[in-house]
Protein backbone atom coordinates (compact mmCIF):
# COMPACT_ATOMS: atom_id res chain seq x y z
CA UNK A 1 0.00 0.00 0.00
CA UNK A 2 2.75 2.38 0.84
CA UNK A 3 5.59 1.04 -1.15
CA UNK A 4 5.07 3.20 -4.15
CA UNK A 5 5.07 6.91 -4.50
CA UNK A 6 1.89 8.28 -5.96
CA UNK A 7 3.59 10.74 -8.21
CA UNK A 8 5.70 8.23 -9.98
CA UNK A 9 3.79 6.23 -12.46
CA UNK A 10 6.34 3.71 -13.32
CA UNK A 11 9.31 1.83 -12.11
CA UNK A 12 11.02 3.11 -15.14
CA UNK A 13 14.53 4.21 -14.73
CA UNK A 14 14.84 5.65 -18.15
CA UNK A 15 13.73 9.17 -18.55
CA UNK A 16 12.86 10.55 -21.85
CA UNK A 17 14.74 13.28 -23.55
CA UNK A 18 16.28 11.28 -26.28
CA UNK A 19 14.30 13.25 -28.73
CA UNK A 20 13.89 16.91 -29.05
CA UNK A 21 10.31 17.32 -27.93
CA UNK A 22 9.08 20.75 -28.74
CA UNK A 23 12.20 21.76 -30.51
CA UNK A 24 11.69 18.99 -32.92
CA UNK A 25 8.25 20.29 -33.64
CA UNK A 26 9.49 23.50 -35.13
CA UNK A 27 9.95 22.03 -38.51
CA UNK A 28 6.73 20.20 -38.82
CA UNK A 29 7.02 16.89 -40.52
CA UNK A 30 10.69 17.35 -41.03
CA UNK A 31 11.55 15.82 -37.75
CA UNK A 32 13.95 13.05 -38.42
CA UNK A 33 12.30 9.97 -37.17
CA UNK A 34 14.32 8.23 -34.61
CA UNK A 35 15.84 5.06 -35.72
CA UNK A 36 14.61 2.64 -33.13
CA UNK A 37 15.02 -0.97 -32.73
CA UNK A 38 11.95 -3.09 -32.47
CA UNK A 39 11.07 -3.48 -28.88
CA UNK A 40 10.41 -7.07 -28.22
CA UNK A 41 8.29 -6.19 -25.23
CA UNK A 42 5.58 -4.80 -27.42
CA UNK A 43 2.65 -7.06 -26.87
CA UNK A 44 0.45 -6.39 -29.78
CA UNK A 45 -1.92 -4.29 -27.72
CA UNK A 46 0.68 -1.64 -28.19
CA UNK A 47 1.49 -0.90 -24.62
CA UNK A 48 2.37 2.67 -25.13
CA UNK A 49 4.80 3.76 -22.56
CA UNK A 50 4.57 7.18 -21.07
CA UNK A 51 8.19 7.69 -21.68
CA UNK A 52 7.99 8.62 -25.25
CA UNK A 53 7.92 6.73 -28.46
CA UNK A 54 9.85 3.86 -27.15
CA UNK A 55 8.02 0.78 -28.25
CA UNK A 56 7.48 0.79 -31.88
CA UNK A 57 5.22 -2.22 -31.79
CA UNK A 58 2.29 -1.26 -33.94
CA UNK A 59 4.19 1.77 -35.08
CA UNK A 60 6.55 -0.28 -37.13
CA UNK A 61 6.12 0.30 -40.78
CA UNK A 62 5.01 3.89 -40.44
CA UNK A 63 6.13 6.30 -43.05
CA UNK A 64 8.17 9.36 -42.22
CA UNK A 65 5.16 11.60 -41.73
CA UNK A 66 3.54 9.17 -39.42
CA UNK A 67 6.65 8.67 -37.40
CA UNK A 68 7.15 12.40 -37.11
CA UNK A 69 3.60 12.82 -35.92
CA UNK A 70 4.11 10.06 -33.42
CA UNK A 71 7.20 11.73 -32.05
CA UNK A 72 5.44 15.07 -31.84
CA UNK A 73 2.52 13.63 -29.96
CA UNK A 74 4.73 12.02 -27.41
CA UNK A 75 6.78 15.16 -27.17
CA UNK A 76 3.75 17.32 -26.61
CA UNK A 77 2.55 15.41 -23.57
CA UNK A 78 5.77 14.16 -22.15
CA UNK A 79 5.86 16.72 -19.39
CA UNK A 80 2.46 15.76 -18.11
CA UNK A 81 2.64 13.98 -14.81
CA UNK A 82 -0.04 12.69 -12.53
CA UNK A 83 -0.84 14.97 -9.67
CA UNK A 84 0.59 13.96 -6.34
CA UNK A 85 -2.44 12.38 -4.80
CA UNK A 86 -3.84 10.67 -7.83
CA UNK A 87 -3.09 7.09 -6.81
CA UNK A 88 -4.24 7.75 -3.27
CA UNK A 89 -7.48 9.17 -4.59
CA UNK A 90 -8.06 6.13 -6.75
CA UNK A 91 -7.46 3.84 -3.84
CA UNK A 92 -10.29 5.45 -1.98
CA UNK A 93 -12.54 6.09 -4.91
CA UNK A 94 -12.54 2.60 -6.40
CA UNK A 95 -13.82 0.78 -3.30
CA UNK A 96 -16.29 3.60 -2.74
CA UNK A 97 -17.63 3.29 -6.25
CA UNK A 98 -17.93 -0.45 -5.84
CA UNK A 99 -19.82 -0.03 -2.62
CA UNK A 100 -22.12 2.40 -4.29
CA UNK A 101 -22.82 0.01 -7.12
CA UNK A 102 -23.42 -2.78 -4.66
CA UNK A 103 -25.73 -0.57 -2.72
CA UNK A 104 -27.62 0.31 -5.85
CA UNK A 105 -28.24 -3.37 -6.45
CA UNK A 106 -29.37 -3.89 -2.88
CA UNK A 107 -31.58 -0.83 -3.17
CA UNK A 108 -33.16 -2.18 -6.31
CA UNK A 109 -33.84 -5.49 -4.64
CA UNK A 110 -35.37 -3.73 -1.68
CA UNK A 111 -37.52 -1.64 -3.97
CA UNK A 112 -38.71 -4.73 -5.80
CA UNK A 113 -39.55 -6.40 -2.53
CA UNK A 114 -41.40 -3.34 -1.42
CA UNK A 115 -43.44 -3.21 -4.57
CA UNK A 116 -44.28 -6.84 -4.03
CA UNK A 117 -45.63 -6.17 -0.58
CA UNK A 118 -46.98 -2.67 -0.94
CA UNK A 119 -49.02 -3.24 -4.05
CA UNK A 120 -51.31 -5.87 -2.53
CA UNK A 121 -51.68 -3.66 0.50
CA UNK A 122 -52.61 -0.66 -1.56
CA UNK A 123 -55.05 -2.61 -3.65
CA UNK A 124 -56.47 -3.79 -0.43
CA UNK A 125 -56.93 -0.29 0.92
CA UNK A 126 -58.60 0.98 -2.17
CA UNK A 127 -61.00 -1.88 -2.12
CA UNK A 128 -61.95 -1.66 1.47
CA UNK A 129 -64.01 1.51 2.09
CA UNK A 130 -67.04 0.24 0.29
CA UNK A 131 -66.86 -3.12 1.86
CA UNK A 132 -66.37 -1.83 5.36
CA UNK A 133 -69.51 0.24 5.09
CA UNK A 134 -71.43 -2.70 3.93
CA UNK A 135 -70.12 -4.92 6.62
CA UNK A 136 -69.26 -2.77 9.58
CA UNK A 137 -68.46 -5.61 11.84
CA UNK A 138 -65.91 -8.28 11.41
CA UNK A 139 -67.15 -11.51 10.03
CA UNK A 140 -65.31 -14.22 11.81
CA UNK A 141 -62.12 -12.69 10.72
CA UNK A 142 -59.54 -13.88 13.16
CA UNK A 143 -59.61 -17.39 11.95
CA UNK A 144 -58.05 -16.28 8.70
CA UNK A 145 -54.99 -14.80 10.31
CA UNK A 146 -53.59 -17.45 12.52
CA UNK A 147 -50.57 -15.45 13.48
CA UNK A 148 -52.63 -12.59 14.74
CA UNK A 149 -54.81 -14.47 17.12
CA UNK A 150 -53.79 -12.23 19.98
CA UNK A 151 -55.29 -9.18 18.38
CA UNK A 152 -58.75 -7.92 18.97
CA UNK A 153 -60.98 -7.26 16.08
CA UNK A 154 -61.04 -3.53 16.56
CA UNK A 155 -60.91 -2.69 12.95
CA UNK A 156 -59.83 0.92 13.31
CA UNK A 157 -56.86 0.09 15.47
CA UNK A 158 -55.03 -1.70 12.81
CA UNK A 159 -52.52 -4.45 13.07
CA UNK A 160 -49.14 -3.52 14.24
CA UNK A 161 -47.59 -6.46 12.64
CA UNK A 162 -48.68 -5.55 9.22
CA UNK A 163 -45.74 -3.54 8.11
CA UNK A 164 -44.42 -3.39 4.60
CA UNK A 165 -41.36 -5.38 5.38
CA UNK A 166 -40.28 -8.40 3.49
CA UNK A 167 -41.14 -10.80 6.25
CA UNK A 168 -44.76 -9.93 6.27
CA UNK A 169 -45.22 -10.12 2.59
CA UNK A 170 -46.59 -13.64 2.38
CA UNK A 171 -48.90 -12.97 5.27
CA UNK A 172 -50.39 -10.02 3.45
CA UNK A 173 -51.14 -12.23 0.58
CA UNK A 174 -52.84 -14.69 2.83
CA UNK A 175 -54.98 -11.98 4.19
CA UNK A 176 -55.96 -10.79 0.81
CA UNK A 177 -57.01 -14.23 -0.10
CA UNK A 178 -58.92 -14.45 3.10
CA UNK A 179 -60.68 -11.25 2.44
CA UNK A 180 -61.69 -12.19 -1.02
CA UNK A 181 -63.17 -15.39 0.19
CA UNK A 182 -65.09 -13.93 3.07
CA UNK A 183 -63.91 -11.78 5.97
CA UNK A 184 -63.78 -8.14 5.11
CA UNK A 185 -64.54 -5.32 7.49
CA UNK A 186 -61.73 -5.70 9.92
CA UNK A 187 -59.05 -5.50 7.34
CA UNK A 188 -59.69 -1.85 6.70
CA UNK A 189 -57.78 -0.59 9.65
CA UNK A 190 -54.91 -2.92 9.22
CA UNK A 191 -54.49 -2.06 5.60
CA UNK A 192 -54.71 1.65 6.13
CA UNK A 193 -52.06 1.85 8.78
CA UNK A 194 -49.70 -0.51 7.14
CA UNK A 195 -48.22 1.81 4.62
CA UNK A 196 -47.77 4.75 6.87
CA UNK A 197 -46.36 3.32 10.00
CA UNK A 198 -43.87 0.54 10.05
CA UNK A 199 -43.68 -0.03 13.73
CA UNK A 200 -40.80 -2.43 13.87
CA UNK A 201 -37.71 -0.90 15.36
CA UNK A 202 -35.55 -2.43 12.64
CA UNK A 203 -35.23 -0.45 9.46
CA UNK A 204 -37.95 -1.69 7.28
CA UNK A 205 -37.35 -0.53 3.73
CA UNK A 206 -39.16 2.69 3.06
CA UNK A 207 -40.66 3.53 -0.26
CA UNK A 208 -38.63 5.56 -2.69
CA UNK A 209 -39.49 9.21 -2.30
CA UNK A 210 -41.83 10.38 -5.00
CA UNK A 211 -41.75 13.88 -6.41
CA UNK A 212 -44.79 14.77 -4.36
CA UNK A 213 -43.14 13.71 -1.12
CA UNK A 214 -40.22 16.06 -1.47
CA UNK A 215 -40.37 19.77 -1.07
CA UNK A 216 -38.90 22.83 0.60
CA UNK A 217 -36.02 22.67 -1.83
CA UNK A 218 -33.51 25.39 -1.14
CA UNK A 219 -30.02 26.16 -2.33
CA UNK A 220 -27.49 28.02 -0.23
CA UNK A 221 -24.15 29.44 -1.22
CA UNK A 222 -21.46 30.36 1.26
CA UNK A 223 -19.00 33.19 1.16
CA UNK A 224 -16.07 32.72 -1.21
CA UNK A 225 -12.91 31.59 0.52
CA UNK A 226 -9.64 33.40 0.07
CA UNK A 227 -8.63 31.08 -2.73
CA UNK A 228 -11.90 31.69 -4.54
CA UNK A 229 -13.49 28.40 -3.62
CA UNK A 230 -17.16 28.60 -2.86
CA UNK A 231 -19.07 25.97 -0.98
CA UNK A 232 -22.77 25.49 -0.86
CA UNK A 233 -25.50 22.95 -0.74
CA UNK A 234 -28.98 22.06 -1.80
CA UNK A 235 -31.41 20.87 0.79
CA UNK A 236 -34.60 19.00 0.06
CA UNK A 237 -37.07 17.86 2.70
CA UNK A 238 -39.46 15.00 3.00
CA UNK A 239 -42.73 16.90 3.27
CA UNK A 240 -44.89 13.83 3.33
CA UNK A 241 -46.17 12.04 6.37
CA UNK A 242 -44.23 8.85 5.89
CA UNK A 243 -40.68 7.67 5.64
CA UNK A 244 -39.20 7.44 2.24
CA UNK A 245 -35.81 6.79 0.71
CA UNK A 246 -34.00 9.02 -1.69
CA UNK A 247 -32.13 6.72 -3.99
CA UNK A 248 -29.85 8.56 -6.33
CA UNK A 249 -28.35 11.97 -6.27
CA UNK A 250 -30.72 13.62 -8.69
CA UNK A 251 -29.21 16.01 -11.14
CA UNK A 252 -27.16 19.13 -10.75
CA UNK A 253 -26.93 21.28 -13.83
CA UNK A 254 -25.38 24.64 -14.42
CA UNK A 255 -25.95 27.67 -16.57
CA UNK A 256 -23.35 30.31 -17.14
CA UNK A 257 -24.24 33.93 -16.85
CA UNK A 258 -22.46 37.15 -17.70
CA UNK A 259 -18.78 36.75 -18.35
CA UNK A 260 -18.78 33.08 -17.45
CA UNK A 261 -18.07 30.84 -20.39
CA UNK A 262 -19.82 27.57 -20.73
CA UNK A 263 -16.81 25.96 -22.31
CA UNK A 264 -14.70 26.78 -19.31
CA UNK A 265 -16.98 25.57 -16.63
CA UNK A 266 -17.02 21.87 -15.85
CA UNK A 267 -19.14 19.81 -13.56
CA UNK A 268 -17.98 16.67 -11.87
CA UNK A 269 -19.38 14.43 -9.20
CA UNK A 270 -17.07 13.72 -6.33
CA UNK A 271 -16.89 10.00 -5.80
CA UNK A 272 -18.46 8.82 -2.61
CA UNK A 273 -15.96 8.60 0.18
CA UNK A 274 -13.70 11.11 -1.49
CA UNK A 275 -13.28 14.51 0.01
CA UNK A 276 -10.78 15.78 -2.50
CA UNK A 277 -12.04 19.34 -2.56
CA UNK A 278 -13.00 19.48 1.07
CA UNK A 279 -16.60 18.57 0.55
CA UNK A 280 -18.38 16.49 3.14
CA UNK A 281 -18.10 12.82 2.38
CA UNK A 282 -21.28 11.32 1.05
CA UNK A 283 -22.11 7.85 2.30
CA UNK A 284 -21.13 5.22 -0.16
CA UNK A 285 -24.67 3.92 -0.07
CA UNK A 286 -25.91 6.70 -2.29
CA UNK A 287 -29.28 6.55 -0.60
CA UNK A 288 -30.72 8.45 2.31
CA UNK A 289 -33.76 7.49 4.29
CA UNK A 290 -35.86 10.43 5.35
CA UNK A 291 -38.41 10.45 8.12
CA UNK A 292 -41.16 13.02 7.72
CA UNK A 293 -39.63 16.47 8.07
CA UNK A 294 -36.08 15.29 7.57
CA UNK A 295 -34.02 16.58 4.71
CA UNK A 296 -31.17 15.45 2.54
CA UNK A 297 -28.40 17.58 1.19
CA UNK A 298 -26.27 17.66 -1.89
CA UNK A 299 -23.13 19.67 -1.36
CA UNK A 300 -21.17 21.41 -4.01
CA UNK A 301 -17.95 23.31 -4.33
CA UNK A 302 -16.85 25.80 -6.91
CA UNK A 303 -13.16 25.68 -7.64
CA UNK A 304 -12.22 28.49 -9.97
CA UNK A 305 -9.51 27.91 -12.51
CA UNK A 306 -9.29 31.57 -13.35
CA UNK A 307 -10.75 34.70 -11.97
CA UNK A 308 -13.20 36.73 -13.97
CA UNK A 309 -11.79 39.25 -16.41
CA UNK A 310 -11.73 42.67 -14.88
CA UNK A 311 -13.83 44.75 -17.15
CA UNK A 312 -14.54 47.31 -14.52
CA UNK A 313 -11.97 49.73 -15.85
CA UNK A 314 -12.87 49.43 -19.49
CA UNK A 315 -14.85 52.34 -20.77
CA UNK A 316 -18.45 51.59 -21.52
CA UNK A 317 -20.47 52.75 -24.47
CA UNK A 318 -21.04 56.02 -22.72
CA UNK A 319 -19.92 58.40 -25.47
CA UNK A 320 -22.48 57.27 -27.97
CA UNK A 321 -25.18 57.24 -25.39
CA UNK A 322 -24.22 60.70 -24.31
CA UNK A 323 -24.42 61.85 -27.90
CA UNK A 324 -27.85 60.53 -28.53
CA UNK A 325 -29.31 61.07 -25.13
CA UNK A 326 -27.87 64.47 -24.39
CA UNK A 327 -26.26 65.07 -21.01
CA UNK A 328 -24.03 62.40 -19.58
CA UNK A 329 -25.78 62.56 -16.27
CA UNK A 330 -29.14 61.78 -17.68
CA UNK A 331 -30.89 58.95 -15.94
CA UNK A 332 -31.07 57.22 -19.26
CA UNK A 333 -27.41 56.41 -19.05
CA UNK A 334 -27.66 54.25 -16.02
CA UNK A 335 -29.34 51.28 -17.58
CA UNK A 336 -26.38 51.13 -19.96
CA UNK A 337 -23.94 50.96 -17.12
CA UNK A 338 -25.63 48.21 -15.26
CA UNK A 339 -25.31 45.50 -17.86
CA UNK A 340 -21.76 46.63 -18.53
CA UNK A 341 -20.75 45.97 -15.00
CA UNK A 342 -22.80 42.83 -14.81
CA UNK A 343 -21.01 41.16 -17.64
CA UNK A 344 -17.67 41.80 -16.01
CA UNK A 345 -18.48 39.47 -13.20
CA UNK A 346 -20.03 36.35 -14.47
CA UNK A 347 -21.78 33.83 -12.38
CA UNK A 348 -22.71 30.20 -12.53
CA UNK A 349 -26.26 29.27 -11.74
CA UNK A 350 -26.68 25.78 -10.37
CA UNK A 351 -29.86 23.88 -10.30
CA UNK A 352 -30.52 20.66 -8.44
CA UNK A 353 -33.45 18.47 -9.30
CA UNK A 354 -34.26 15.66 -6.94
CA UNK A 355 -34.12 12.13 -8.25
CA UNK A 356 -37.87 11.74 -8.88
CA UNK A 357 -37.79 14.79 -11.16
CA UNK A 358 -38.95 17.37 -8.67
CA UNK A 359 -38.56 19.53 -6.75
CA UNK A 360 -35.80 21.80 -7.99
CA UNK A 361 -33.58 24.09 -6.01
CA UNK A 362 -31.36 26.83 -7.37
CA UNK A 363 -28.16 28.43 -6.19
CA UNK A 364 -25.94 30.96 -7.87
CA UNK A 365 -22.21 31.17 -7.45
CA UNK A 366 -21.24 34.79 -7.77
CA UNK A 367 -18.12 36.04 -9.45
CA UNK A 368 -17.50 32.77 -11.24
CA UNK A 369 -16.25 32.62 -14.80
CA UNK A 370 -14.10 29.55 -15.30
CA UNK A 371 -13.65 26.56 -13.11
CA UNK A 372 -15.13 23.32 -11.94
CA UNK A 373 -18.23 22.53 -9.96
CA UNK A 374 -17.81 19.50 -7.73
CA UNK A 375 -20.91 17.93 -6.33
CA UNK A 376 -21.52 15.17 -3.87
CA UNK A 377 -24.19 12.54 -3.77
CA UNK A 378 -27.06 12.73 -1.35
CA UNK A 379 -26.44 12.71 2.37
CA UNK A 380 -28.59 13.27 5.39
CA UNK A 381 -28.84 16.92 6.30
CA UNK A 382 -26.88 17.72 9.41
CA UNK B 1 -7.91 -10.99 0.17
CA UNK B 2 -9.93 -9.81 -2.74
CA UNK B 3 -9.41 -6.25 -1.74
CA UNK B 4 -5.70 -6.85 -1.56
CA UNK B 5 -5.43 -8.29 -5.00
CA UNK B 6 -7.52 -5.59 -6.56
CA UNK B 7 -5.52 -2.87 -4.90
CA UNK B 8 -2.42 -4.47 -6.27
CA UNK B 9 -3.98 -4.59 -9.65
CA UNK B 10 -4.95 -0.97 -9.32
CA UNK B 11 -1.47 0.05 -8.33
CA UNK B 12 0.02 -2.01 -11.06
CA UNK B 13 -2.24 -0.55 -13.71
CA UNK B 14 -1.67 2.88 -12.34
CA UNK B 15 2.06 2.54 -12.62
CA UNK B 16 1.95 1.02 -16.02
CA UNK B 17 -0.65 3.16 -17.71
CA UNK B 18 -1.80 6.18 -15.77
CA UNK B 19 0.64 8.60 -17.22
CA UNK B 20 0.24 7.49 -20.76
CA UNK B 21 -3.51 7.73 -20.35
CA UNK B 22 -3.05 11.29 -19.13
CA UNK B 23 -1.26 11.92 -22.38
CA UNK B 24 -4.04 10.28 -24.30
CA UNK B 25 -6.59 12.48 -22.57
CA UNK B 26 -4.47 15.57 -23.12
CA UNK B 27 -4.35 14.89 -26.83
CA UNK B 28 -8.06 14.18 -27.06
CA UNK B 29 -9.38 16.94 -24.85
CA UNK B 30 -9.62 20.61 -25.53
CA UNK B 31 -9.55 21.34 -21.88
CA UNK B 32 -6.28 20.23 -20.41
CA UNK B 33 -7.52 20.95 -16.93
CA UNK B 34 -9.92 18.03 -17.26
CA UNK B 35 -7.31 15.44 -18.21
CA UNK B 36 -6.71 14.22 -14.74
CA UNK B 37 -10.42 14.11 -13.99
CA UNK B 38 -11.09 12.08 -17.09
CA UNK B 39 -8.33 9.59 -16.38
CA UNK B 40 -9.33 9.29 -12.75
CA UNK B 41 -12.88 8.59 -13.73
CA UNK B 42 -11.78 6.01 -16.27
CA UNK B 43 -9.69 4.22 -13.66
CA UNK B 44 -12.53 4.26 -11.19
CA UNK B 45 -15.04 2.96 -13.68
CA UNK B 46 -12.87 0.19 -14.99
CA UNK B 47 -11.64 -0.92 -11.59
CA UNK B 48 -15.03 -0.73 -9.96
CA UNK B 49 -16.36 -3.22 -12.47
CA UNK B 50 -15.31 -6.58 -11.15
CA UNK B 51 -15.95 -8.32 -14.40
CA UNK B 52 -13.40 -6.16 -16.07
CA UNK B 53 -10.83 -6.49 -13.38
CA UNK B 54 -10.95 -10.24 -13.80
CA UNK B 55 -9.36 -9.84 -17.17
CA UNK B 56 -6.23 -7.89 -16.42
CA UNK B 57 -4.94 -8.33 -19.93
CA UNK B 58 -7.82 -6.27 -21.18
CA UNK B 59 -7.52 -3.53 -18.61
CA UNK B 60 -5.55 -1.21 -20.82
CA UNK B 61 -8.01 -1.61 -23.66
CA UNK B 62 -10.90 -0.84 -21.33
CA UNK B 63 -9.09 2.14 -19.89
CA UNK B 64 -8.32 3.59 -23.29
CA UNK B 65 -11.84 3.03 -24.45
CA UNK B 66 -13.22 4.75 -21.39
CA UNK B 67 -10.86 7.69 -21.72
CA UNK B 68 -11.94 8.10 -25.34
CA UNK B 69 -15.60 7.98 -24.39
CA UNK B 70 -15.23 10.38 -21.51
CA UNK B 71 -13.16 12.75 -23.57
CA UNK B 72 -15.82 12.69 -26.17
CA UNK B 73 -18.63 13.61 -23.85
CA UNK B 74 -16.45 16.28 -22.33
CA UNK B 75 -15.79 17.58 -25.82
CA UNK B 76 -19.44 17.60 -26.65
CA UNK B 77 -20.24 19.60 -23.60
CA UNK B 78 -17.78 22.17 -24.76
CA UNK B 79 -18.86 22.51 -28.32
CA UNK B 80 -21.23 25.30 -27.55
CA UNK B 81 -18.67 27.16 -25.51
CA UNK B 82 -16.01 26.78 -28.17
CA UNK B 83 -18.21 28.14 -30.87
CA UNK B 84 -18.72 31.24 -28.83
CA UNK B 85 -15.02 31.69 -28.33
CA UNK B 86 -13.04 33.35 -31.03
CA UNK B 87 -10.86 30.99 -33.03
CA UNK B 88 -7.49 31.69 -31.51
CA UNK B 89 -7.37 30.37 -27.99
CA UNK B 90 -6.95 33.13 -25.48
CA UNK B 91 -3.41 33.04 -24.26
CA UNK B 92 -3.53 31.07 -21.08
CA UNK B 93 -0.91 33.14 -19.38
CA UNK B 94 -2.38 32.66 -15.97
CA UNK B 95 -0.11 30.24 -14.24
CA UNK B 96 -1.48 26.80 -14.12
CA UNK B 97 0.80 23.93 -13.88
CA UNK B 98 3.78 24.41 -16.07
CA UNK B 99 3.29 21.21 -17.99
CA UNK B 100 -0.23 22.07 -18.96
CA UNK B 101 0.82 25.58 -19.87
CA UNK B 102 3.41 24.17 -22.11
CA UNK B 103 0.85 21.87 -23.62
CA UNK B 104 -1.37 24.83 -24.40
CA UNK B 105 1.42 26.41 -26.35
CA UNK B 106 2.40 23.30 -28.21
CA UNK B 107 2.03 23.78 -31.94
CA UNK B 108 0.79 20.27 -32.49
CA UNK B 109 -1.83 20.56 -29.78
CA UNK B 110 -3.08 23.79 -31.27
CA UNK B 111 -3.31 22.23 -34.68
CA UNK B 112 -5.05 19.15 -33.34
CA UNK B 113 -7.80 21.27 -31.90
CA UNK B 114 -8.79 22.26 -35.38
CA UNK B 115 -9.32 18.68 -36.50
CA UNK B 116 -12.62 16.90 -36.65
CA UNK B 117 -13.21 14.81 -33.59
CA UNK B 118 -12.97 11.53 -35.47
CA UNK B 119 -9.77 12.51 -37.21
CA UNK B 120 -8.24 13.49 -33.94
CA UNK B 121 -9.29 10.29 -32.23
CA UNK B 122 -7.94 8.16 -35.01
CA UNK B 123 -4.61 9.95 -35.08
CA UNK B 124 -4.19 9.85 -31.34
CA UNK B 125 -5.05 6.20 -30.99
CA UNK B 126 -3.06 5.21 -34.00
CA UNK B 127 0.08 7.19 -33.39
CA UNK B 128 0.14 7.99 -29.72
CA UNK B 129 -1.38 4.80 -28.40
CA UNK B 130 0.28 2.80 -31.14
CA UNK B 131 -2.82 0.85 -31.93
CA UNK B 132 -3.14 -0.97 -35.19
CA UNK B 133 -5.78 0.25 -37.60
CA UNK B 134 -7.93 -2.70 -36.63
CA UNK B 135 -7.65 -1.84 -32.94
CA UNK B 136 -8.52 1.76 -33.62
CA UNK B 137 -11.50 0.65 -35.64
CA UNK B 138 -12.70 -1.54 -32.81
CA UNK B 139 -12.21 1.12 -30.19
CA UNK B 140 -14.05 3.77 -32.14
CA UNK B 141 -16.65 1.52 -33.65
CA UNK B 142 -15.56 2.31 -37.16
CA UNK B 143 -14.59 0.21 -40.14
CA UNK B 144 -10.92 -0.17 -40.93
CA UNK B 145 -11.56 1.72 -44.14
CA UNK B 146 -12.94 4.67 -42.23
CA UNK B 147 -9.97 4.60 -39.91
CA UNK B 148 -7.64 4.81 -42.88
CA UNK B 149 -9.64 7.65 -44.37
CA UNK B 150 -9.87 9.64 -41.15
CA UNK B 151 -6.20 9.04 -40.56
CA UNK B 152 -4.96 10.25 -43.92
CA UNK B 153 -7.31 13.24 -43.99
CA UNK B 154 -6.36 14.04 -40.43
CA UNK B 155 -2.67 14.05 -41.24
CA UNK B 156 -3.29 16.25 -44.25
CA UNK B 157 -5.35 18.69 -42.21
CA UNK B 158 -2.76 18.70 -39.49
CA UNK B 159 -0.02 19.47 -41.93
CA UNK B 160 -1.93 22.41 -43.33
CA UNK B 161 -2.70 23.72 -39.87
CA UNK B 162 0.87 23.46 -38.70
CA UNK B 163 2.33 25.03 -41.80
CA UNK B 164 -0.10 27.88 -41.35
CA UNK B 165 1.15 28.36 -37.83
CA UNK B 166 4.79 28.41 -38.77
Amino acid sequence: MSTNRPGEPGPDGHEQGQHGGNDAVNGPWNTPSEPRSEDSAADGRGSFDADGPGDLGAAAGLDADEQALRAMMHGAVREIRPSDASLERLRHAVPARRARKRQAVVGLAAAALLVGTAVPTLLHVTNSPGSSDDHPSAVGHTSQVPGDSGHTDGGKQGHDKESPSGKDGPKDKDRDKGKDSGGKGDETGGGATAGADPTGSEMAPAATCGAGQLGNAVGTVGEPAADGKVYGSFKVSNVSGSDCTVAGGGSVTFEVQGAAQRGRVAMTEVAAGNSAVGLPVAPAAGTVRLAPGEAYEVHFAWVPSESCPTEGSSPDPDPTDGGTGGGGDEPGVEPQLVPGEGSADGSVALSHTAEPGAPTAAATIPDACAGTVYRTGVMAAS
Amino acid sequence: MTAGTTVDHLTETYRAHYRSLLGLAALLLDDTASCEDVVQEAFIRVHAARKRVREPEKTLAYLRQTVVNLSRSALRRRILGLKLLSKPMPDMASAEEGAYDQLERDALIKAMRGLQRRQREVLVLRYFADMTEAQVAETLGLSVGSVKAYGSRGIAALRVAMEAQA
